[in-house]
């Protein structure tokens, strides 16, 4: 019972909602050329986008209280022998109208013409005219190019930034690759190849297309302000591939910019910091401009390492290993001197110098962070007959074989961090442990220690 | 202590390589004087058995080998049962190497008396040690178990730990069956069943405390084979400090060869193989041959990475559980079976878990990178992102770019993301799939 109470509440909750919305105005652009008698699957063009049309707006309708729409017919009233530039006609003005008056004008329709479609964009500031600067969204139906002179581009480029209109969409029905090189300009091109994709897809990209869901996407920077940006965000819904990929940025004012998300599914944000941050659940309010904050402070971190004199030898940048303190897997691996952001937090660090240096619970929690790796010093070691030896050092405390030579060996160079080593070898001639000789070492960094034996 | 352990390998090392049998030996006699030595053993009791048999001993020591020196310390001789002394315990004869006469005199005023306060005699033995750097050794005589409150094994354990003797031996005067393994923890038991057993008894146990020790480590695989040329440390177990660094080596017959040890304290036996196993509290039996054996369940790691001619090798780190990490890259030894985390610095990265089985190669095949090249010219950001990995995974964060790009990746789908660095437009971002392939290039053209 107390249920049902709650579903009730929370459609009125949603009904004020969307009366609340300013009214969405939507005109359907169709064309009426002689090419929309071309068949199509089993239908010819014109009663497949006759169908859908109707079908859309009914939804719409149904979905929307504050939805009005209108239609605007081209190339159906001249024959394409009198090339008429302008035959374009507006069949119902934007209004409150019924899904009867609409059937009513298709259906009076015969399509016989040519294709004036930046003439017929044009009228649309006429059809649009009072209604400036509201949720204007234009809908074209075609399937082909320009007939006339005219820039289909140029024109909708007009209406956009004069604001008549917010959005256009161009719903393709079979345009080919040529042709389509005309709505360059516009974003929301859907264009399926065949009339089962059309009227599957169709509704999804109509909804989407009108829906005025919008994101805001805050990042936090270490100072709690919503300045953090530049790092790409990927949305999943149920999805194997994420829905969205995109970089988070900061717009002229110094806002997260606002995004253009399908709200009907719920999403897994992964904001791609190292690591990255992954925000589950993210469910959108319809038709709302929704925010979501998420504290994300990174940290520049540099690992310096240095090379050696190149006279000595051009020693290959060392390369690090990062993991979060206590997780088992590294999730970053990169070369020293390069700066990279992380997120605050506590790290270690694996550096692949000899031995290799590993730095646990690097507390990485102001905006840069910089560690000095000092310049490695090089052993060579010379023998006169072939030797077993290992290269020990002391890590916490504990004796440690960092090296060990290649079984036999007589010649061998090593970039060493500087500190004391012991050198624990013995002749491959000599068949008694106790002939073992320690030859104890202390490395400086860029100086070179050569061992003959 | 563990802090100077580094100077002191560093010192001991310079020192020498082996260890000789001291130039002397001190042996001290612990004589049990208690009440009940005067129980009748065979013909005698048992008190004049040990004395008897005791001076014939120093008697041939002293006459066959002048570098032994011997002491007597005796208990429970001083104060009657009655009284409960439990510190009566005492050095009759300091250790010299003409103490005939001195035992013969000495043994002849002790009489059965009083307690078995074993533990405090083993105690205050110790002191009578004043020199370590001789081969010291402690020679139990009794007849029974301890009856004050001390504890003999923890008395034992301070001599081990303190390397002060040997492992001490214990004779027994016929000790009941059913009480031998209460002496198990002080040291070697050896019961005599009659007058003449304990005579060899002891001469074979002063032979044992005063002779040379050695020791030969065998390495073996887990399918027996012999191992060797690897490096080994010896450590005191109880100081940690290095003592010795040795490369393992065999004779010319192919057996481990034999190392004359020092028989006193405990050792920690290191092989340091990757990562190493340690041999731990290992306690040599003095005065003969010991043999360790240690098995190294080795195991190869063979990593087909196809390198390109213009290509670095990538580093593969070996991680255990308990953080002992590895940079195989560098690896010249086999590695422990064992499970590993497996970390590779190529692009992706990627941590695998990896189960190293004994005597058997793993292979671990990463493909050659392909070359990933960007033309581009304009001010750009973008990052690399792994399509195989769910979620995808940043993989290279490029930063702002404005020039040309060359990356090695591994081959795989790829999404690189990207911005025209001067668009505030997050919808502006553009993604763009492509694939890698060994040894190829792949193009983005962004001019």
């Amino acid at each position: 019972m107390r249920q049902v109470a709650l579903a009730i509440l929370f459609l009125c909750f949603s009904c004020t909602l969307w009366s609340q919305q300013a009214p969405i105005n939507v005109l359907f652009v169709v064309d009426g050329s002689s090419s929309m008698l071309k068949k199509w699957g089993k239908e010819d063009k014109w009663t497949i986008a006759e169908k859908s049309l109707l079908h859309i707006a009914d939804s719409l309708i149904s979905k929307y209280d504050s939805l009005r729409f209108g239609l605007r017919v081209y190339g159906h009233q001249s024959l394409p022998i009198d090339n008429d530039c302008e035959d374009t006609e507006l069949k119902l003005p934007i209004t409150t109208n019924t899904l009867d008056q609409l059937e009513d004008r298709l259906h009076s329709v015969k399509p016989k013409g040519i294709t004036p479609l930046a003439f017929t964009l044009e009228q649309t500031k006429i059809d649009f005219a009072g209604l400036e600067g509201q949720k204007n969204i234009l809908i074209i139906i075609t399937d082909g190019s320009e007939s006339c002179l005219g820039d289909p581009c140029a024109i909708l480029e007009i209406l956009l930034e004069k604001e008549v209109i917010v959005k256009p969409v161009i719903i393709g029905l079979d345009i080919d690759i040529e042709s389509l090189r005309d709505y360059h300009c516009i974003k929301d091109v859907f264009n399926p190849h065949h009339p089962f994709e059309f009227e599957r897809k169709i509704m999804q990209v109509v909804t989407q297309a009108i829906s005025f869901t919008t994101l805001q996407v805050n990042l936090l920077d270490h100072l709690q302000a919503p300045n953090q940006s530049d790092i790409p965000i990927l949305f999943y819904s149920a999805k194997e591939h994420p829905d969205y990929t995109l970089y988070h940025r900061l717009n002229d004012k110094g806002d997260a910019d606002t995004l253009l998300i399908d709200p009907s599914p719920s999403y897994t944000l992964i904001v791609q910091t190292l690591p990255p941050i992954v925000k589950e659940g993210v469910k959108l309010k319809s038709n709302d401009h929704n925010i979501i904050t998420i504290p994300a402070p990174t940290s520049a971190l540099t690992i310096q390492s240095y090379h050696l004199d190149e006279k000595v030898n051009l020693i290959p940048e060392i390369p690090y290993l990062i993991k979060q303190s206590g997780s088992e897997d590294y999730f970053h691996s990169l070369e020293s001197n390069h700066t990279q952001e992380y997120l605050y937090g506590s790290y270690d660090i694996d550096i692949l110098s000899l031995p290799i240096t590993r730095l646990a619970g690097v507390k990485l929690e102001n905006p840069s962070f910089e560690i000095k790796l000092a310049a490695p010093g090089k052993l060579v070691v010379n023998a006169r007959f072939p030797i077993h030896a290992s290269l020990f050092t002391e890590i916490n405390n504990e004796l440690v074989n960092i090296y060990t030579f290649p079984a036999n060996s007589k010649q061998e160079i090593l970039d060493l961090q500087p500190g004391a080593y012991s050198l624990v070898y013995r002749f491959d001639y000599q068949r008694s442990m106790v002939k073992t000789k320690i030859k104890n070492i202390q490395i400086e960094s860029k100086k070179t220690v050569e061992l003959k034996f | 202590m563990k802090k100077l352990l580094f100077l002191i390998f560093l010192a001991l090392v310079n020192i020498g390589y082996s260890q000789e049998t001291p130039q002397i030996q001190k042996v001290l006699f612990v004589l049990d004087a208690s009440g009940s030595m005067d129980a009748m053993w065979g013909d005698e009791d048992k008190m004049t058995i040990a004395k008897n048999t005791l001076y014939q001993l120093v008697d041939s020591i002293e006459r066959a080998n002048p570098s032994i020196q011997v002491g007597l310390r005796v208990f429970g001789h001083q104060y009657h049962k009655s009284l409960d002394n439990c510190t009566d315990s005492k050095l009759e004869i300091p250790f010299g190497s003409n103490n005939q006469v001195a035992f013969a005199n000495r043994l002849k005023a002790i009489n059965p008396n009083g307690n078995t306060p074993i533990a405090y005699s083993l105690i205050e033995s110790a002191k009578d040690f004043t020199d370590i750097e001789s081969l010291n050794s402690i020679i139990l005589i009794t007849d029974g178990l301890e009856n004050c409150a001390g504890n003999p094994c923890d008395a034992a354990k301070y001599l081990n730990e303190k390397r002060i003797t040997i492992n001490p031996f214990i004779i027994g005067l016929n000790i009941e069956d059913s009480l031998i393994s209460s002496f198990d923890c002080i040291g070697t038991f050896i019961n005599a069943k009659d007058q003449d057993e304990l005579k060899v008894v002891l001469q074979n146990t002063v032979k044992q405390a005063t002779g040379q020790t050695t020791l030969s480590i065998e390495l073996l695989s887990a399918g027996n084979q012999t191992i060797t040329n690897t490096p080994i440390t010896i450590n005191d177990a109880i100081s940690e400090e290095v003592l010795f660094a040795y490369i393992h080596s065999l004779t010319k017959k192919g057996k481990p060869d034999t190392l004359k040890i020092d028989p006193r304290g405990w050792y920690d036996i290191k092989v340091h193989s990757y990562p190493p196993i340690s041999s731990d509290q290992f306690q040599l039996t003095a005065g003969v041959h010991n043999t360790l054996t240690i098995t190294i369940p080795k195991s190869y790691l063979a990593v087909g990475h196809e390198q390109q001619y213009d290509e670095q090798t990538p580093h593969f780190i070996l991680k255990t559980e308990d953080e002992w990490v590895y940079n195989y890259r560098l690896n010249n030894l086999p590695t422990l079976a064992n499970t590993y985390k497996l970390s590779t610095t190529l692009i992706p990265l990627k941590n695998e878990t990896v189960k190293f089985e004994a005597d058997k190669v793993l292979k671990q095949n990463y493909p050659a990178n392909g070359k990933l090249s960007i033309k581009n010219n304009k001010a750009l950001r973008g990052s690399i992102f792994d399509r195989n990995s769910a979620p995808w995974n940043l993989v290279y964060d490029i930063g702002v770019f404005s020039e040309d790009l060359e990356l090695k990746l591994q081959p795989g789908v790829y999404s690189f993301i990207y911005i025209n660095e001067s668009d505030n437009d997050s919808e502006r971002s553009h993604r763009y799939d492509f694939e890698m392939f060994p040894e190829r290039t792949t193009v983005i053209q962004l001019r």
